[in-house]
């Protein structure tokens, strides 16, 4: 696989984020983790504009981790604008969620989210979900070139 | 509650329990067809697996034509793992025309292609396709690599109820 690669968390509660960036270190070498608030900062994160503008400290993300519920930008508006995005569409981006609801699955599915991951409650099961994750989006999944 | 719901409601109780899903396997390369499937039972998939040679074969399964309007023998897959080269119609071609089905279009679709060429993997998730895997040259990369992909798929993910199911009411504002 070219180019290092890169995961974007967009999920607004710290404690998950927390566990989310444990797992991370723990299950992956060699991969930059950046982490945005809501739909909007990721907006601003993707677009390289604010204090993201430096693409070398905050590269286009492999793969793009999102939460649904969040203020200001919620992972459904994320999806609606990003998948209008001629250059930034292809962005894998997978939902990670609480919500067992299953128009909120069907709904992140046509709203273009490759794929719906159930947002765990422990550090383990968090870090198991993420091997899984890791393993198959950046080592075994074809990604498309950025830019 | 329809065969995929009930397919989901299982998959929702026993994340381990996949016996009752069907996964739609298409590729024209009989040898593929082969070693995929023997891989999936080497590594313990207990899916129902149909096996389809071309894009149009994945139409009229999924439309419900001829001998597939039988919804028991042929129930609507929980996912799709699709080839891109094929004959008739190819992988390309049933991306533009799945994700225009408003009843079809939630059905997780993983390109599963011999190619790595950026311009076939760009193209693929442009038209939609879930995820892009190439296709492994030896049958213990193609293990791995299919032991990955359903344990990512089938243990960690929630898949979409298929068909007149709407998104209406979602929770989120």
């Amino acid at each position: 696989m070219a180019g290092k690669t890169s995961i974007l968390i967009v999920e607004d509660d710290a404690g998950d984020a927390y566990f989310l960036e444990k797992a991370f270190e723990r299950v992956l070498a060699n991969c930059a983790v950046h982490r945005v608030c809501d739909g909007e900062e990721a907006k601003a994160y993707l677009q390289g504009v604010e204090k993201f503008a430096d693409r070398r400290a905050y590269p286009l993300p492999s793969v793009i981790l999102l939460d649904l519920k969040m203020p200001r930008m919620n992972g459904f508006e994320f999806l609606a604008w990003l998948r209008g995005e001629p250059e930034l569409k292809i962005i894998p981006t997978v939902v990670y969620s609480s919500s067992e609801n299953p128009a909120d699955i069907r709904k992140a599915y046509e709203m273009g989210a490759n794929s719906f991951l159930h947002k765990r409650l422990s550090m383990n099961a968090t870090q198991e979900t993420m091997r899984s994750f890791a393993r198959y989006w950046l080592e075994d999944c074809g990604r498309p070139p950025l830019e | 509650m329809n065969g995929t719901q009930k397919q989901n409601k299982a998959l929702e109780g026993n994340p381990g329990m996949y016996r009752q899903c069907t996964i739609l396997i298409v590729d024209d390369d009989e040898n593929d067809i082969f070693f995929v499937k023997r891989a999936f039972t080497e590594i313990n998939v207990h899916c129902a697996f149909q096996m389809l040679k071309n894009g149009q074969e994945v139409v009229d399964y999924l439309s419900g034509h001829g001998a597939y309007a039988d919804r028991q023998k042929y129930p609507l897959p929980i996912m799709i793992l699709m080839d891109l080269k094929m004959p008739i119609m190819d992988g390309f071609e049933v991306l533009v025309w799945l994700r225009a089905r408003p009843g079809l279009k939630v059905i997780p679709t993983v390109v599963f292609s011999s190619s790595d060429l950026a311009a076939d993997i760009t193209r693929a998730y442009e038209l939609g396709a879930n995820s892009f895997m190439t296709k492994s040259v030896t049958y213990d990369g193609l293990l791995l690599k299919l032991q990955t992909l359903s344990q990512y798929w089938l243990e960690h993910c929630k898949h979409p109820n298929v068909g007149e199911a709407d998104s209406s009411n979602s929770a989120v504002a």
